[in-house]
């Protein structure tokens, strides 16, 4: 599951800057030491909502890696932190984890701007490649959506309206998971050009302009599962 | 019954043809006349319509033809005017009989018997006399010859007059001694049927002792006469007043029926019945520990009404009001049971405790006290079902609230170490590459967490079903749990055959409770858990030495097992004074097939 194939991740001036919030104190601690070895810089490790706001106001972090669930409740109280967070930081971006998967909760996180979040499986943090690709695209800027999120949304919502056709549709899944055209096509034994006249239509069909880059990518499956997602799924209040 | 009204109605049609016949006839009496008989006919009839069974409504209408037949003596034809003379007291005996019994239609005691016997004796050996010995044809010009006269004799008639006198006066004291009496020992219902026809009574009464006064006054006499006659034809319409007020109609006992049909608490029952039944005396009560079959026995009831009460009132043992309280009976009340199949409310058997009289019309008493029980047991059932509602909504939301709880255990124990440890394997992983002298170290931190996730599984899963309960039984996963528990504990457990796993489960789980609850609020010294089994109820007890004033409303896992041994139809019940201890005790009916 591991997001394959991806375009490379930017690199920026000097090392990531990253707050870890998760109330797991030894998940916590593992997640850092990996980090760490791999060159990022954990500024701050906090177990709750209070002190992911101070440590973010103290270290001005590029990216904070966010538990959905916190303390006290342990329910959304990392999502709630996570939209304040962006509200008063624009800058930072912002990567959730969770324990399972929820399409309201990605949903909120995506409202208005999708620009520089993620929402990722809690276990990617043990695929440590990945997870710090995961953070650099944050950071970038980039969006960030677990694949099995997109899987599982897309096989939730067979579109029954015809709007794509299922060959569309299986492509659109895989562009999710972050495949390139050439593997896209490899991936369903297609033609190149046939895949690409089907994501041209899959894009006009979705009202965007044409794109390559992944984020715009992520943005065509999201607009189609935002255009499929049944009226009262949406963010919570 | 409406062929002997018809007749009368004939009969008082010709009658009063006959009297407006005589020269010099009173009109207005010839009409008040017969008015009254009439009205004793229409009375009768309609009190007779109305409760077959009684005698009063016949009565009546005796009292009516009698009244007719008295005028017959008027006529001018020969075998008329001799049977008018044989009837020329008719109404009397017939009235008094009525007195006597109304409002049952029975004569209840031997002098009541007697009363009726002179009264119809002196009337018959009167109009024998009459008609043998007294020859109006002779006397009065313009009457018909008697056809049965043997002489006309002033002695005879003197002796005659005489004796119906004496027998007047005897059958009204005796008719003022019943009434009397039936008046003090009579409860407001019997009273409110007596007194219309009491007060024309006493009217009527007094009216003679003011005519004996005035009797110098003709024209004072005269009015007295027309008053007296105008009572007499008011005294019908009292009687009948008594028998539709107590006997109710069918359109008010089907408006009663359709009222009880609806649940109801006991008070509203009591209230409706006392209204409708006309007896404000009457109470819903609770007979604890009484006879189940509720057999109405009067001996036995009478022996049982001996323990005194305040204010003449006895207090039957075992009785108590829909609050509780013991009930203080009148001697004079009875008790019926009420009936419908589901009169068992929650202080016992139910029953009405009500005016005798009421048992006059035993087949509505019977029909209300069935459906007064159906209106109680349908309140209890609601009630009943109310709880198991809520129980029911109780369990789900346990079930709710535990499986929340599994999935925050799994997701925030099991799950995070599991990812911890991967992580700390690819990082072994990648650092094995480099050679690095650290991942040893990282694999054994791996291992560490592997460890404790299996540890945080098992126990969950073992709160979630212990494992030995199903393998080995209660009695060794309760002795396993006391082990484990760090408190001395002490088992008292009877030798137990398998039971059924919900049995086995709910009985664990009320040990496991009652264990963590001393363990951890109660801060106990000592616990002693206590299984017996015995005649198909398994009770097992948990008790404590520690603080104390802990209730069932306080944990809601006490509450979950509350619910939990209801469902198995049993009790579970909490004994937590504040001055120390706390027992928790379950009894579960078990099932042995």
């Amino acid at each position: 599951m591991t997001p394959t194939d991806l375009p490379p991740a930017p690199t920026g001036g000097g090392s990531l800057r990253v707050v870890l919030a998760d109330d797991s104190a030894f998940l916590r601690e593992a997640i850092a030491g990996a980090l760490r070895g791999e060159g990022v810089d954990v500024v701050a490790e906090v177990g709750d909502v209070a002190g992911l706001h101070a440590a973010a106001a103290e270290h001005a972090p590029d990216v904070a890696v966010i538990d959905i669930r916190m303390p006290p409740d342990f329910r959304t109280e990392g999502l709630r932190a996570a939209l304040d967070l962006r509200r008063e930081r624009p800058g930072t971006g912002v990567l959730m984890l969770s324990a399972h998967l929820e399409t309201r909760y990605l949903f909120a996180l995506l409202d208005g701007e999708p620009r520089g979040v993620g929402y990722l499986l809690k276990d990617r943090v043990a695929g440590i490649d990945a997870f710090v690709e995961a953070l650099h695209r944050v950071h970038a800027g980039g969006c960030v959506v677990d694949p099995e999120v997109v899987a599982t949304m897309l096989a939730r919502r067979p579109d029954r309206t015809g709007f794509l056709s299922a060959r569309e549709l299986e492509i659109l899944g895989l562009m999710a998971e972050g495949l390139s055209n050439q593997a896209v096509s490899d991936r369903l034994h297609l033609a190149p050009r046939t895949v690409e006249a089907h994501i041209r239509h899959v894009f006009v069909r979705l009202d965007l302009p044409p794109a390559s880059d992944y984020h715009r990518r992520v943005q065509a499956v999201l607009a189609y599962l935002r255009r499929n997602d049944p009226p009262g799924n949406g963010p919570p209040k | 019954m409406w062929a002997v009204a018809l007749c009368g109605a004939a009969l008082g049609g010709w009658t009063t043809l006959i009297a407006a016949g005589v020269p010099d006839a009173d009109m207005f009496r010839v009409t008040v006349h017969t008015v009254a008989g009439a009205l004793f006919l229409v009375s009768g009839i309609v009190a007779h319509h109305r409760r077959a069974t009684n005698k009063v409504g016949p009565l009546m209408m005796g009292v009516g033809i009698g009244f007719f037949s008295e005028d017959l003596q008027l006529s001018p034809v020969a075998w008329v005017h001799t049977v008018g003379q044989l009837t020329l007291a008719a109404s009397g005996p017939f009235l008094a009989h009525l007195v006597l019994a109304f409002p049952t239609g029975r004569l209840e005691s031997r002098p009541q018997r007697a009363l009726a016997a002179i009264a119809y004796l002196g009337a018959a050996g009167n109009g024998l006399l009459n008609a043998l010995f007294v020859d109006m044809h002779a006397r009065v010009p313009g009457n018909a010859p008697g056809l049965l006269l043997v002489t006309d004799s002033l002695v005879v008639e003197d002796v005659m007059r005489a004796g119906a006198r004496a027998a007047a006066i005897v059958v009204s004291a005796g008719l003022i001694v019943v009434l009397a009496r039936r008046w003090l020992n009579a409860r407001a219902l019997m009273r409110s049927l007596l007194a219309p026809a009491i007060a024309i009574m006493l009217g009527s009464g007094l009216l003679s002792v003011v005519g004996l006064v005035f009797h110098e006054d003709r024209e004072l006499r005269a009015t007295f006469v027309y008053v007296y006659d105008v009572l007499f034809a008011a005294l019908p319409l009292a009687f009948l007043a008594g028998m539709v007020y107590f006997y109710l109609g069918r359109g008010a006992v089907d408006r009663l029926l359709r009222r009880l049909r609806d649940p109801k608490e006991a008070g509203e029952i009591e209230d409706l019945l006392a209204r409708s039944l006309r007896d404000e005396s009457l109470r819903v009560a609770f007979l604890t520990g009484a006879d189940p079959a509720g057999r109405d026995d009067a001996p036995e009831r009478a022996e049982r009404y001996a323990e005194p009460g305040p204010f003449g009132t006895h207090r039957e043992p075992g009785l108590v009001d829909r609050h509780g309280v013991p009930l203080d009976v009148a001697p004079s009340q009875v008790v019926t049971p009420i009936g419908g199949g589901g009169g068992v409310g929650a202080h016992g058997r139910a029953v009405l405790v009500h005016d005798p009289l009421l048992c006059e019309d035993p087949h509505v008493l019977e029909t209300v006290a069935a459906a007064a029980g159906l209106a109680l047991a349908n309140r209890s059932l609601a009630a009943q079902l109310a709880e198991v509602r809520a129980s029911r909504a109780r369990i789900v939301e346990a079930a709710d609230a535990e499986r929340r709880r599994i999935e925050r255990d799994l997701q925030d124990g099991a799950q995070q170490r599991l990812v911890t440890a991967l992580l700390k394997v690819n990082l072994a992983r990648r650092r094995l590459r480099h050679d690095d002298p650290a991942v040893p170290d990282v694999l054994a931190s791996a291992a560490e967490g592997l460890t404790a996730a299996l540890a945080e599984i098992r126990e969950l899963a073992q709160g979630l079903h212990p494992a030995l309960l199903a393998e080995a039984g209660l009695a060794v996963a309760l002795e396993e749990l006391a082990a484990r528990l760090p408190l001395p504990v002490e088992t008292d457990l009877d030798p137990l055959p398998k039971f059924a796993p919900n049995v086995e489960s709910a009985a664990y789980f009320v040990v496991a409770e009652a264990l963590t609850n001393a363990l951890k609020h109660a801060e106990a010294g000592r616990v002693r858990v206590g299984v017996r089994y015995a005649d198909g109820v398994l009770a097992v007890s948990v008790s404590d030495d520690g603080r104390g004033g802990a209730d069932l409303a306080g944990g809601s896992g006490l509450q979950g097992l509350v619910d939990r041994v209801a469902a198995l139809g049993g009790d579970l019940t909490l004994t937590s004074p504040a001055s120390g201890g706390t027992t928790i005790r379950a009894v579960l009916p078990v099932d042995t097939h």
